[in-house]
């Protein structure tokens, strides 16, 4: 039995499905931008307490729209350099006690060629590499259109091969992580 | 077009948080209580907007979250102020200024209740509700979240208000001539004695915060405790392996956030970071501590 819709047109019944499907894919968005546990579950909390918000404005397809959500959250959370700092110390730690040599190998070296590309290249590819999305869908997050999102990823994926292929191995292997642009501080 | 297909393979393998390891998160009983609460604090504040209260925490992140806030990167903060939630209601609470066709907003009295501000936003044709929330000491007097749905409004920052000479801070927003709202704002006020954080600064060690000066950071976490106890302090551990609610760990304190002005949640590392960021970061708070003491 549907509940009805509270003073603001909400169904928070929808809202609880969504919630259930999907509050898994935004701690793991949030894990693999903010770096540990913690921070990740604080982002999910607050990007469902601003879906919950907006709700009645939520497409059919929830899940861009909520990875959008939470890239606002980082956008506003404006983290300090400690947090960075200690962010960064706890992946190096997962890094160096998480699989085989040679598979760590292979990780660093593709992580520090994404660590290398340009913030909008790099957003795009873990879109699509990590968080499962076609062009169509992150291109919802970042509010493009298809044909743009289609072009950007084609450019990105291009700039990741020649960084694999040039083997850089002179950028920090974390630099990717916590590094949300800070874009209150002067 | 040649599309590099073994590149985007090569990065899904290298994918440190893969979605399969949070399948069926969602359903957890932690993750339904949020729900729970999401819900619920929501329809409370909708009937009744009031001032955030002190709340255990179990709620803390909730309110943090209704606030949209997260701990923010602000450090070194020097603000005075020692108002109480009680302000009389003859203080300006809001001044607005006009720049060009846009107004300057700054919340002037953030110790006023939450319906006042709204009021005297409503009062200039504005639509915006702002929550007041305990902050750690540093970021009090600031705006710590801002949400005005699809626009995003300038902030307007200020120095030597909320830190060092260096350091601005948000005070206010810019608001574009037309714009009526709606927007939600949230502004720090001074916590009472054990009154949990809403939001706090990203560096219990910088300027304003309650370990700044301390002596504690770099130092042995079990060296520590006792200086903790001594300051009315309890502390939580964060670092790996770590009991966060157990004994002071054998390890350094390398950083931390103060949860309430009784409770700090520190950092713990086994090595002192050699890095320049954090020889960076212990420089500023370190700085001006050699004339306190």
């Amino acid at each position: 039995m549907s509940t009805p819709p509270d003073a603001d047109g909400r169904d928070e019944e929808s809202f609880r499905r969504a919630f259930a499907d999907h509050y898994g894919a935004i701690v793991a968005y949030g894990v693999r931008r903010l770096g540990d546990r913690a921070s990740a579950d604080d982002l999910a909390a607050e990007v469902f307490v601003v879906a919950w918000r907006r709700f009645t404005q939520a497409p059919e397809n929830l899940l861009p729209w909520l990875y959008g959500i939470a890239g606002g959250v980082l956008r506003n959370q404006r983290r300090g350099e400690r947090r960075r700092m200690r962010l960064l110390a706890r992946l190096r730690d997962t890094l160096l006690v998480d699989g085989a040599a040679e598979v760590a190998g292979e990780r660093d070296a593709v992580i520090s060629a994404l660590a290398a590309l340009r913030p909008a290249d790099q957003e795009i590819l873990r879109l699509v590499a990590w968080e499962g999305l076609d062009h169509a869908a992150a291109a919802v997050v970042l509010g493009c259109t298809p044909g743009a999102a289609k072009v950007r990823l084609h450019r990105a994926r291009r700039r990741l091969a020649a960084r694999l292929s040039a083997g850089d191995s002179t950028i920090p292997v974390l630099r990717y992580l916590p590094g949300e642009p800070s874009e209150e501080t002067p | 077009m040649t599309a590099h297909p073994d590149v985007l393979r090569r990065l899904a393998t290298a994918n440190p948080a893969p979605v399969s390891d949070f399948a069926g998160l969602g359903v957890t009983p932690p993750a339904v209580a949020l729900l729970d609460r999401i819900v619920t604090v929501d329809a409370q504040e909708q009937r009744q907007p009031a001032p955030a209260k002190a709340s255990p925490r179990a709620t803390r992140r909730i309110a943090l979250a209704a606030a949209g806030v997260a701990i923010l990167g602000l450090t070194g903060v020097t603000i005075t102020r020692t108002s109480t939630p009680t302000a009389a209601p003859s203080m300006r609470l809001v001044a607005l200024s006009r720049d060009g066709g846009a107004t300057i907003a700054r919340i002037t009295d953030p110790s006023a209740g939450a319906a006042q501000l709204d009021a005297a936003f409503k009062a200039h044709g504005l639509n915006i509700h702002v929550q007041v929330l305990p902050v750690s000491p540093s970021l009090v007097g600031t705006v710590v979240f801002s949400d005005f749905g699809a626009r995003s409004l300038p902030t307007v920052t200020a120095t030597g208000v909320c830190g060092t000479e260096s350091r601005r801070c948000p005070v206010g927003f810019v608001i574009p001539g037309g714009f009526t709202g709606p927007g939600v704002v949230a502004v720090g006020r001074a916590a009472g004695a054990g009154e949990t954080y809403a939001s706090s600064a990203v560096d219990v060690f910088g300027p304003g915060e309650v370990l700044h000066c301390s002596g504690l950071l770099g130092e042995l976490a079990t060296s520590a405790a006792g200086i903790l106890q001594k300051m009315g302090l309890s502390a939580q551990w964060d670092g790996v392996n770590v009991d966060r609610h157990g004994p002071a760990p054998a390890q350094y304190i390398i950083g931390g956030t103060a949860l309430s002005s009784s409770t700090v949640l520190l950092d713990v590392n086994p090595d002192i970071p050699s890095s320049n960021a954090y020889r960076q970061i212990s420089a500023h708070d370190s700085r001006g501590c050699r004339a306190q003491r």
